[in-house]
């Protein structure tokens, strides 16, 4: 993604555009897309069989092992063939402009970001100075394409699975934006550029404003639709969701939208919190290699959760986004701006929030002060309550 | 609920998802988890053997489960290894208990001056021309074997299940290769071994189906 290659490439067709300035960006704007959309569709198919390998050791089995050697390295050409080959379905009395569209409304929009990403110290494909309200704004779009997904299929399970994600966006996209202004406070800045920049200088955001990494990560794992978020395809209640109707091309879409997302999720987090392309301490020269290393690793934190995490209800989504993600963003904003406005130095913020948090790794962990903690304290509270409601319901009956 | 116990939540339930992740990190690299199992100490914990992972995944066509000692599979005739002749005698009682009545087997007299011996180096009294068995009717009642009257038994429940077959042809089995049916599977035991009374035995013969070379 270096401009000397673009350059080269370009030098390489035979193109010069010494009179034209304005064809010249044309080209090597165009060049950039088809570079990054490349990389990100190989990427892709990747991630799936990485999940699925994955997937398989964490439960100790094996995975995908028969096309393309042990490893199955073939199996997810072989599987994108197959849905290319498959007819295409529309079901009965749907809504067939919408039913096509969403697709592209998912497909699209998880390519969207990476035009503000940096992949390189020297520059991102654009560097916008709204970088990170762009980043918001983008990530957003795609429930727009499963709400008209589940609307056009004419299908209950498609349906409930689109007012799913719409009342799951309400809970997690305040809190993905809250997280979203620790680090701009942090850097000064609403460019992801400079962000990055900021932390070369100084220090990985995820250590300078811990927990909205961490509110970041649960939201994030919200808008991508993974375990323990993923109401919006339960297999186990919806079929498959939303995309219960889709087959063929469109399935493949949507497929494949959802892991572009991940690795989204991973770029933006590495971005933000881990530093960007700059190796920890400067120890090794800055480079694009190190913002794939870290987006990879993410992601693979992301599998892992998701390997490990059961599925959680809607109404414990709503809790976890109004009662904790937001409370817990709004401090984290406030402690940052004071930070900012004193004039702290980062290697004292670094300090104190690492005392924090063995603090809470203390209170936390059992056999520790929060021994005593009771979580289902409250359950037992509800059962109360509806036992009491039962009988007095019976009470009127008689 | 007070502010407190919404932190004390909040701190437990962030601590208990790390203690899950760790747990099934623990599972990925084979390190020792104290697994329900373990816990209700049906297994012992598991350890790290080598570099390989623990695996429950079998890669069927390539490994197969050893059978139950009485599994019922494809009943089979048996043959004697030495002599390579089958044990049975020809007296058709499997053939006339069978519920669907599957087996066929086809014999005649032998000519006096013709000295064939049997199994057991005595002269036969029948000479079997053709034994075959329809597999697609089969109930796996395993009569034929109880009715048996010969030691060791003629016909067993060997452990043989992979019997499918694209044709109702394809699931005639004969002792001699026709058209469209298979090789009957002969289970090999011979007379001094110490064959149990009962209708299962533990070797497993091999089906050679249509199509495969002899």
């Amino acid at each position: 993604m270096s401009p000397h290659l673009i350059d080269w490439l370009m030098h390489a067709i035979g193109l010069s555009f010494a009179s034209n300035p304005d064809l010249y960006e044309l080209v090597r704007s165009t060049i950039v897309a088809l570079l990054i959309f490349a990389f990100i569709m190989t990427a892709v198919l990747f991630l799936i069989l990485g999940l699925r390998k994955y997937l398989g050791f964490l439960q100790s089995r094996l995975g995908p092992n028969r096309l393309g050697g042990s490893l199955g390295l073939l199996q997810t050409a072989a599987d994108a063939l197959k849905l290319l080959t498959k007819e295409d379905i529309v079901p009965y009395m749907a809504d067939r402009v919408i039913f096509d569209l969403a697709p592209l409304m998912v497909f699209v929009p998880a390519f969207l970001v990476y035009v503000v990403i940096p992949w390189t110290p020297t520059g991102s494909p654009a560097d916008l100075d709204v970088g990170v309200i762009y980043v918001a704004a983008v990530t957003s779009i795609g429930v727009i394409g499963i709400v008209m997904a589940g609307w056009a299929s004419n299908n209950k399970f498609s349906q409930l699975a689109a007012f799913r994600s719409a009342g799951q966006m309400i809970s997690y996209e305040v809190p993905m934006v809250l997280a979203l202004v620790g680090p701009v406070i942090a850097a000064g800045t609403f460019s992801l550029q400079g962000i990055v920049r900021a932390q070369a200088h100084s220090v990985w955001y995820i250590f300078l404003v811990p927990i909205s990494a961490v509110v970041f990560l649960v939201s994030g794992l919200a808008e991508t639709n993974l375990t323990p978020f993923d109401l919006v395809e339960a297999e186990s209640e919806l079929v498959a969701g939303f995309t219960t109707e889709y087959s063929g091309m469109k399935f493949a879409l949507f497929f494949l939208a959802e892991f572009a997302s991940n690795f989204t999720l991973g770029a933006i987090a590495t971005t933000l919190f881990l530093g960007g392309w700059s190796f920890p301490g400067h120890w090794l020269p800055d480079s694009w290699i190190w913002f794939i290393l870290k987006s990879f690793l993410t992601v693979l934190l992301l599998f892992h959760i998701r390997g490990t995490l059961p599925r959680i209800r809607v109404d414990q989504l709503m809790d976890v986004g109004w009662k904790f993600l937001i409370p817990a963003a709004l401090l984290q904003m406030v402690i940052i701006g004071a930070y900012v406005t004193l004039e702290v130095n980062w290697v004292v913020i670094v300090f104190v929030n690492i005392l924090l948090v063995i603090l809470a790794i203390g209170l936390g962990k059992k056999g520790g002060v929060l021994a005593g903690a009771d979580p289902e304290a409250h359950i037992r509270e509800v059962r109360a309550y509806r036992r009491e409601r039962q009988q007095s319901r019976r009470r009127a009956l008689l | 609920m007070n502010l407190v116990e919404i932190v004390k939540e909040v701190l437990y339930s962030a601590w208990s998802v790390i203690v899950g992740i760790l747990m099934t990190l623990k599972n990925l690299l084979g390190l020792p988890v104290v697994s329900y199992y373990t816990y209700m100490g049906k297994e012992e914990p598991r350890q790290w053997r080598g570099s390989r992972r623990r695996r429950v995944t079998q890669l069927y066509p390539e490994e197969k489960w050893a059978m139950a000692p009485r599994f019922r599979g494809m009943p089979t005739p048996t043959v004697d290894p030495d002599s390579g002749q089958m044990h049975c005698i020809a007296c058709l009682a499997c053939v006339r208990i069978c519920p669907t009545q599957i087996i066929d087997i086809q014999w005649h007299k032998p000519a006096p001056d013709e000295n064939l011996l049997d199994s057991k180096g005595k002269k036969k009294i029948k000479v079997i021309d053709k034994f075959e068995i329809d597999m697609g009717r089969c109930l796996f009642c395993a009569l034929c074997v109880e009715v048996c009257p010969t030691d060791p038994k003629s016909i067993v429940m060997s452990k043989e299940f992979e019997i499918a077959s694209m044709s109702r042809r394809g699931m005639w089995f004969e002792d001699q290769l026709t058209d469209g049916t298979n090789i009957l599977p002969m289970v090999p035991v011979r007379d001094s071994d110490d064959q149990p009374a009962t209708a299962f035995v533990n070797a497993a013969p091999t089906v050679k189906k249509k199509g495969e070379s002899s």
